[in-house]
């Protein structure tokens, strides 16, 4: 072989080796550059994953506002995008969408966006479709719309749907590039965001739920004032407010001496004979009408209603909380409930009507006052004072206020009072007794 | 006491607040109760006012430089997406930072630099051991047009001694050449470059993490005006781009652009291949019109023999990058590394497998680390300052 033809199989060979070099480098080239493009998107996707992770932390009672506000910031960042906002509907069931929740890079007009109303064309509501627009240029209006409204060259507009219902829009969109064509916005963008419409649609429900919760937890915490209140009021029929704070406080109340105090008793005269004519309902018709009277009469004077044993009603003055004027408040609830009853007197003698007289009768020395048992508690007082209370009313007259002489010696600078001398009480003795007639 | 670093980093959309919360975390990372220079890092989306108002809030008075950049690295966070910030602060008794700046880059780079050069040139000590250099990559005009590298270095490096560690990085702040800025101290201006003078008790190194290898050929540039490459082999360089690239290859033109890389081997052209060797020139944009390559550095002239380059599968070579880096430090105590990483070695741009930060990441270990992704990156190639492309520059400060 001569040295031309070893020349030219070593430059065939070259020449095959290199054409084969560049065939291999090519299509590994052409491997690298598309596997740069599937890095990005890959990429992307696995962040919009870590976002939709991420959000399987979000509180249940999550705030909305905060939601979306922290949604448009990860889409932002996350996914690469230059605009991220969210549309909300300005007034339920119509069409007018504002702009809020805005994400952007610097220079953005994020105040002038932020706000701006968009009108979501009824069609393309109810068809809950996504818009990805990449292309350069559009002939439909809403496109051009959102192209004008935000400035931003290639979007993708999703719906965030909740129970059935466009909940709102997310907004999220590029600026053209200038030196890579860029990869624009992908369907991948799209299942992104989808999902996490999903997960404002399940924290909405959540929000729902709770609202309802709390309607209802509202409500009944009304209700359960409502019969905390009865509840109270009731016990304070039955107790004085303060036995009511001890016994809520402790559980139980303590019996307390009182060094002096006023007990009042009255007693309808010749109740027995009236009654005997008399329906029972209608009998105990009339007893609660004078008795409401007199608990009027001594709550205005504040003196504690202690019970009504049949016809005769007992209270006391200076208990449970003491004080100086115990004696005079006593006698002036008495003269008002004397004069009330002679007042209905004279009234039913009018009209021809059966009526009561009162007798009424005060007594003031110590106590002991206390609730006792564990079932129906009643507050009562005990002691000679209440006995000898009890022996002034039944020393009294029909009309008459009659009190004995420790009392009087309380009250005499203050009423007009005759004596009526050293009268037998049973069991008592001869006990100095006065008429309280009126205030002096 | 031994140099303190404390790093951190945010990507809140809010500039305020991000700058805020990665100063926060820098003074605290770092345990630092005297904070005295600063390197302060924001993305392209970001206001860098605010940002700076943000960080102000947390250290109002330190010394402070820095600029926009296409991505923040951090020893636990790498981000490029523009919203994301890094804040790294200094507290040494041992280590100074001295800044300095000069205006009018965009209207000549070689003055530029010489400006630059007049003022190290009075600053520096005996004890001055290295130097950060950043600039605005973008003349941000229009027709956008780049500030060139070549020329700002080729006039600095005349101030500066030839043992003088040098680490640069040309900002970029995103794919629309938006407006780029440089923080000095306070204030923020756009088309200078600044530098930081490191001087004290310390040493610097710096390496060049390339992890690329030619791919082609030699082909020869034919045309070329500046940094358009116009022809090769006298066809139309995108053609001859898109022929090497093989049929059906499915990528457009404008995505050359961040990808297309071109290697010039300053070696033994047909010896055994050496990375060292290599200088590469990245593809910042495409002129579709003129079937251009539009490369970020005006060096590619005609006549130029070039290779089209693909990055390493594999990123083995940080590691070893790095070790080599140690070895050199040997007895003394590494308190920080500084890593400039050009924007499209990053992982959605370099069709590698891996994050060639987050191996440095790994590779640097304890020492604390940040830096920020870069247009174009500068360092020492034997002795002059070298414009680098598609590159990462690594520089490590160690107290003597």
């Amino acid at each position: 072989m001569s040295s031309q033809s070893n020349d030219d199989s070593a430059q065939r060979e070259i020449n095959y080796y290199k054409e084969r070099l560049k065939k291999l480098t090519s299509s590994y080239m052409s491997l690298e550059y598309r596997n740069s493009d599937l890095t990005k998107d890959v990429l992307q996707m696995s962040e919009g994953l870590k976002v939709i992770a991420e959000l399987q932390h979000e509180k249940a009672e999550s705030n909305m506002d905060q939601l979306l506000d922290g949604l448009a910031e990860s889409i932002n960042i996350r996914l690469k995008m230059d605009v991220t906002l969210v549309l909300v509907p300005v007034q339920e069931g119509e069409f007018v969408y504002q702009a809020k929740f805005v994400k952007a890079y610097a220079g953005y007009p994020v105040n002038e966006v932020k706000g701006k109303l968009i009108t979501i064309p009824e069609q393309f509501f109810e068809s809950r479709k996504t818009i990805i627009f990449n292309q350069d240029s559009s002939e439909d209006e809403f496109v051009l719309t959102l192209l004008k409204e935000f400035d931003m060259q290639q979007f993708i507009l999703t719906p965030i749907i909740h129970d059935r219902k466009v909940f709102g829009y997310f907004f999220a969109a590029r600026r053209s590039q200038l030196l890579q064509s860029g990869t624009g916005i992908l369907p991948y963008h799209q299942n992104i965001l989808e999902a996490m419409s999903g997960v404002v649609s399940a924290v909405q429900n959540q929000i729902d739920r709770n609202i309802i919760l709390e309607r209802l937890v509202e409500e009944r915490t009304k209700e359960l004032k409502r019969e905390k209140e009865i509840s109270e009021e009731l016990l304070l029929n039955i107790l004085p407010y303060e036995t009511t704070q001890e016994l809520k406080a402790n559980g139980f109340a303590k019996a307390k001496d009182y060094n002096v105090v006023t007990v009042l008793f009255t007693d309808f005269k010749n109740f027995t004979q009236f009654s005997d004519g008399m329906p029972s309902h209608m009998l105990v018709a009339e007893i609660d009408f004078y008795y409401r009277a007199f608990d009027k009469i001594t709550a205005k004077h504040g003196i504690e209603k202690i019970k009504t044993i049949g016809d005769s009603y007992m209270c006391a003055s200076g208990l449970p909380v003491e004080k100086k004027r115990h004696a005079q408040d006593a006698v002036l609830a008495a003269l008002e409930i004397r004069d009330f009853v002679s007042a209905v007197k004279e009234e039913r003698l009018k009209e021809n009507k059966p009526f009561f007289e009162i007798r009424i009768g005060l007594h003031s020395g110590p106590v002991i006052a206390g609730i006792v048992g564990i079932k129906k508690f009643a507050y009562d007082i005990w002691g000679d004072t209440v006995n000898v209370a009890s022996r002034m009313e039944s020393s009294s007259e029909a009309g008459k206020v009659n009190i004995s002489d420790v009392t009087y010696q309380l009250v005499k600078d203050e009423f007009d009072c005759s004596y009526r001398g050293k009268i037998n009480a049973k069991n008592k003795g001869d006990i100095d007794m006065y008429y309280v007639e009126r205030l002096a | 006491m031994k140099t303190k670093v404390g790093i951190g980093a945010s990507n809140q959309t809010n500039s305020f607040a991000a700058g805020k919360e990665a100063a926060m975390q820098a003074m605290e990372q770092g345990g630092i109760d005297r904070p005295d220079f600063a390197l302060i890092f924001c993305g392209g989306k970001h206001s860098p006012e605010e940002f700076l108002k943000g960080v102000n809030e947390i250290i109002p008075d330190t010394p402070k430089a820095g600029g926009s950049s296409f991505g923040i690295i951090t020893d636990s966070f790498i981000g490029y997406d523009g919203f994301e910030v890094g804040v790294t602060i200094f507290s040494s008794d041992k280590i100074r930072f001295e800044i300095f700046s000069q205006g009018g880059l965009n209207e000549n780079e070689y003055e530029a630099g010489q400006g630059l050069g007049q003022k190290l040139q009075g600053a520096l000590k005996d004890d001055s051991r290295g130097l950060w250099v950043f600039y605005d990559s973008s003349k941000q005009q229009n027709p956008p047009m780049l500030n060139f590298a070549t020329p700002l270095f080729a006039a600095l490096e005349q101030y500066l001694p030839s043992d003088l560690a040098v680490a640069g990085g040309g900002f970029l702040s995103d794919m629309m050449l938006s407006s780029t800025y440089q923080f000095v101290n306070n204030e923020i201006y756009s088309q200078h470059v600044v530098g930081i003078l490191v001087s004290g008790e310390c040493k610097m190194e710096t390496a060049i993490l390339h992890g690329c290898q030619p791919c082609s050929d030699y082909i020869t540039i034919t045309k070329a005006n500046g940094p358009l490459v116009i022809e090769i082999d006298n066809q139309p360089a995108l053609e001859m781009i898109d022929e090497l690239l093989g049929p059906d290859h499915g990528v457009k033109f404008k995505d050359f652009a961040m990808n297309v890389t071109l290697g010039v081997n300053r070696g033994d052209k047909f010896g055994d291949f050496k990375e060292s060797d290599y200088a590469n020139r990245l593809t910042l944009a495409v002129d579709e019109g003129s079937k251009a390559l539009v490369m970020f550095e005006p060096d590619l002239t005609e006549g130029t023999e070039v290779q089209l380059m693909r990055r390493n599968m594999e990123p083995d070579y940080v590691e070893e990058v790095i070790e080599e880096v140690n070895k050199k430090l040997s007895g003394s105590d590494p308190v920080y590394a500084f890593y400039i990483n050009c924007g499209g070695r990053a992982k959605p741009f370099s069709g590698v497998n891996f994050e060639d930060a987050a191996e440095v990441q790994k590779a640097i270990g304890p020492i604390p680390l940040s830096g920020f992704y870069s247009g174009v990156e500068v360092a020492r190639v034997g002795q002059n300052l070298q414009p680098l492309d598609w590159t990462g520059v690594l520089s490590v400060l160690a107290e003597v």
